[in-house]
């Protein structure tokens, strides 16, 4: 049988209208959110991965492609 | 691709364009069309979002799916998924959000574009491919995989965006990389598509229906050790054509001698598939090099699938590769499955037929006892006993046989309803008698006579043959028994005629010939040579084996050394592996030298020392006073250090934890004084680092550390929104930080606030709120150690610090205490100690009295 993986994701240009809606935009803006591998502060140009939480909680990993190895490995496959 | 499709848009109409590349996007039937719709709405981006967004759509879901479902075509039924873009927009989000799915961000513009394509695809590769078995590797293996699956992803469909890989290649760690040029040569071999990533898919979907267990981690890793060093074993090198473990039983027979076959034919190899079959295993490879190397597994296929049950998996097994000179070779891989009863069946059937035709069988002896062996016949098992083993008489089997030996049977007596079979030995051209018992038994060192040098059909050198004369026939000595080096040729070491001492350890009942070894064999890394050899030293090396990412050489006849393709120069431009020549000399410095992975790094460039180099190892570890030069945004500082060299501080270096904006804490001009850590030699830049010269025991103090207990820290500086803080602990030091949003219950704590809330050199009591263990950051809060306090006594007078006021409020703060009262007419100094007395226990708050 075809199998097929549904990839969400975000479109650049759709990021700042979406983190409004989900109400990030402000704590993105005033530095409040860090990558949640390296620490670093997460701006609109270097978010690679947006994570739901539960309860309107977002995480964030920025586009270090070793955050993004280092939070994969780390997150349960599917 | 996109130079053409620009091209091409000159002389057709566009439109009809549009409708054609829609052709394909509509039907899906080829995923290639999708990157050319991508590289066609790329031009038409100007046009609006919706194309851009549809380009870049295009754009993954082609590359990724084009060799998807070319990988996937060669197997019976699908192995891998392919991919559908799923856009999360402002009006879908709620329908499409799920908790703890991770969205990816792609971009269409050229500044983003790359690094988001390469991220999203590593993270397709990480998360899509062999997810279920990938999670049982080691973190550099499982990393090193992943690379290498989207290098070769990015290579066939999108070379554009591997300068990016390229360029954060680099920034893996060292275990990483070293682990992908291992893998590397899998690839150029064609056996990591090929074997490595459908045993894994197949392992994966196993034991995935089972309890997870660590058994699976030393399976999944042994799989993998055996893998390499099968995929980059040289011709005639002795390596195990078998992995069993309790979930995984792979065998692999390679069909290459020519000396094999023109005295065997293909019975020497399917008795090989009768042996795997019936030990249980559930995948077997036959490999072959060459068209020759085809055409024979080709007849050994047919063999197989057609009279001997064997089920095959994959449809095209050629696989075109290329050797180092750039030479197209092709390498055959056959993936097959045995069918346990239709085996079992034939087995008999075709014992039938050798003994009505009066055939010898071959067997491969699967156990060995003392009175009897038990041989494996066409995926049957029989015992053997002494006395049909030999025309001489066989007084202990083991002496003699061995486990997975090969041997030509005469069926004496067969009955197949009752499944009775007599096997002899005796007089076969496998029978033992021509070779003596005590000679394999005994240690003796030979004095013998080198005779050739033996080469294989493609001219390559296996060993030498030697010969005794008080030995029937000749001693073969495999080649890894002459020379430790890989690289040798060894006429330049042997000359035919010379004497040799050679000891004798084992009889090749195929061959008919003795396998020996040299005896005093010297290993180049007990000498005197590598003794001397220090870190820094400076040395002259050959060069021996080029790749694109490495050059291998010799220090001396088997001593290898290694160096990078960035440590080849200064100037990045000159980095190239191909410059060198083999066998040219090289001066190199030794930058490393493990011996327990016998692993010597080295560096040509090294050898020329920049002012920077010279600056850091005399100042490795020491402080340096500084100026900050430029303060980059995200990235780190660059400093100005021993008048006009430059330097530099990556963010990360700064601060044990979330430093913030880095432009709100340094600024252009400011002289700091940062502790010298490293050097990037492809740069040829010092790397400072702040957070270094605070004492920082972490590994230690995690040992010791219970989450649960508050623990007394001393202010040390501000970053932007946090604040450092050196706890003290059982005797050890470590740095942490607080967030701002930690410091207090009742105020919002804004930068300037933290002077007089959290001043730096005063002690406060903690808990600790997280700890990340690859960063060794520990992250602390103040609510609960101010919460964990009974309510203050009304009447009774606290002193605290005014540290905060507003037009309505004012707010003191202490290590135990913290309120607020109305702003009182009297003006009291921010900073001053004031006493106050508590008016309401629930909102806290108070009024202060002097």
């Amino acid at each position: 049988m075809k199998k097929r993986n549904k990839v969400p994701a975000i479109f650049g240009e759709d990021i700042q209208e979406l983190l409004q809606s989900i109400n990030e935009i402000v704590p993105i803006e005033n530095g409040e959110r860090l990558c949640i591998v390296c620490s670093k502060t997460i701006s609109l140009d270097n978010i690679q991965i947006i994570i739901p939480r539960s309860g309107n909680v977002f995480q964030y990993v920025c586009n270090n492609p070793n955050c993004i190895e280092d939070y994969n490995c780390k997150t349960p496959s599917k | 691709m996109n130079k053409l499709v620009e091209t091409l848009l000159i002389y057709i109409p566009s439109g009809l364009l549009l409708i054609l590349a829609g052709a394909f996007l509509g039907g899906e039937i080829w995923a290639k069309g999708k990157i050319v719709l991508g590289d066609i709405l790329k031009v038409f981006g100007w046009a609006g979002k919706n194309v851009r967004r549809l380009s870049i759509a295009s754009e993954y879901q082609g590359t990724i799916n084009s060799i998807i479902q070319e990988y996937n075509k060669n197997f019976a039924s699908p192995i891998f998924p392919t991919c559908k873009i799923q856009w999360v927009t402002t009006k879908n989000q709620i329908n499409i959000l799920n908790e703890n799915e991770a969205i990816i961000c792609l971009s269409f513009n050229k500044k983003d574009h790359n690094l988001n394509f390469y991220n999203a695809t590593l993270n397709f590769v990480q998360t899509g491919l062999i997810a279920k078995s990938k999670n049982y590797l080691n973190d550099t293996s499982r990393k090193a995989i992943d690379l290498l699956t989207t290098h070769i992803i990015l290579r066939n469909y999108r070379k554009e965006v591997l300068t990016t890989f390229r360029n954060k290649f680099n920034e893996f760690e060292q275990e990483t990389k070293s682990e992908f040029e291992n893998l590397v040569p899998t690839n150029d071999r064609g056996l990591f598509l090929n074997l490595l990533l459908p045993e894994l898919h197949y392992y994966g979907e196993l034991i995935d229906t089972l309890p997870p267990s660590s058994e699976h981690n030393i399976e999944a890793n042994g799989f993998l050790r055996w893998f390499k060093e099968l995929a980059t074993r040289e011709i005639d090198d002795k390596s195990n054509l078998k992995y069993t473990s309790k979930n995984f039983k792979i065998g692999v027979i390679l069909v290459g001698k020519d000396e094999t076959w023109d005295k065997y034919g293909v019975t020497a190899y399917t008795k090989w598939a009768d042996y795997y079959s019936s030990e249980g295993f559930n995948s077997v490879y036959v490999l072959g090099k060459g068209y020759k190397g085809f055409e024979r597994a080709k007849a050994v296929i047919n063999i197989l699938t057609q009279s001997k049950g064997f089920d095959l998996l994959n449809k095209d097994p050629k696989i075109k590769c290329y050797s180092a000179t750039g030479q197209l070779y092709i390498v055959t891989c056959y993936s097959l499955r045995p069918n346990k009863s239709t085996i079992a069946y034939l087995g008999w059937e075709s014992l039938k037929l050798h003994f009505d035709g009066k055939e010898m069988v071959p067997a491969i002896v699967d156990n060995v006892q003392k009175e009897s062996i038990v041989v494996n016949v066409f995926g049957l098992k029989f015992e053997v006993r002494n006395e049909f083993l030999s025309e001489i008489p066989i007084s202990d089997a083991r002496k003699t046989f061995k486990h997975e030996d090969e041997l030509f049977l005469e069926i004496v007596d067969l009955d197949i309803d009752n499944q009775h079979i007599i096997l002899s030995n005796k007089g076969t051209s496998t029978d033992p008698k021509f070779f003596i018992e005590s000679i394999i038994s005994n240690d003796k060192i030979y004095n013998c006579s080198i005779e050739k040098v033996q080469v294989d059909k493609q001219g390559i050198q296996v060993g030498l043959k030697v010969s005794k004369d008080e030995l029937k026939s000749w001693i073969f000595i495999p080649r890894s028994k002459t020379t430790r080096s890989r690289f040798l040729d060894l006429n330049d070491k042997y000359v035919i005629g010379q004497k040799v001492e050679v000891v004798i350890s084992s009889f090749n009942s195929t061959s008919s010939n003795f396998t020996g070894y040299i005896n005093d064999l010297i290993d180049p890394w007990e000498t005197q040579k590598i003794k001397n050899i220090k870190i820094s030293s400076e040395i002259d090396v050959l060069v021996k084996q080029i790749n694109e990412f490495s050059v291998t050489c010799e220090i001396e006849e088997g001593l290898e050394c290694r160096f990078s393709q960035n440590e080849i120069s200064w100037k990045h431009e000159e980095c190239i592996t191909s410059n060198f020549k083999i066998d040219e000399s090289v001066k190199v410095k030794v930058l490393l030298i493990d011996e327990e992975k016998r692993l010597i790094i080295v560096s040509p460039k090294q050898i020329f020392k920049t002012p920077e180099l010279e600056f850091y190892e005399g100042h490795f570890n020491k402080l340096v006073e500084s100026e900050i030069c430029e303060v980059i945004h995200d990235k780190g500082l660059v400093i100005k250090y021993g008048g006009s060299n430059t330097g530099y501080i990556p963010w990360f270096e700064l601060g044990w934890g979330a430093v913030g904006r880095i432009e709100n804490i340094f600024s252009v001009g400011e002289k700091i004084t940062p502790l010298v850590a490293d050097f990037d030699s492809n740069k040829n830049r010092i790397l400072f680092s702040i957070k270094r010269k605070y004492k920082h025991q972490f590994d230690e103090w995690l040992d010791k550390v219970d989450v649960e207990n508050f623990y007394e820290g001393k202010i040390i500086s501000y970053f932007d929104k946090s604040t450092q803080v050196e706890l003290m602990c059982s005797g050890l030091t470590v740095q942490a930080f607080i967030l701002n949003k930690n410091v207090s219950n009742i105020a919002f704590i804004e930068q300037e606030d933290l002077l007089n809330y959290l001043p730096v050199g005063e002690i406060f009591n903690f808990k600790i709120l997280g700890i990340t263990h690859n960063r060794k950051t520990i992250e602390l809060s103040r609510l609960d150690y101010l919460q964990s306090f009974d309510e203050p006594d009304f009447g009774v007078e606290y002193a605290a610090k005014y540290a905060k006021v507003t037009h309505l409020k004012s707010y003191f703060y202490s290590d135990e205490l913290e309120g607020w009262a109305e702003t009182p007419k009297e003006s009291y100094t921010i900073g001053s100690l004031v006493n106050v007395i508590v008016v309401s226990q629930s909102t806290g708050e108070f009024v202060i009295v002097s």
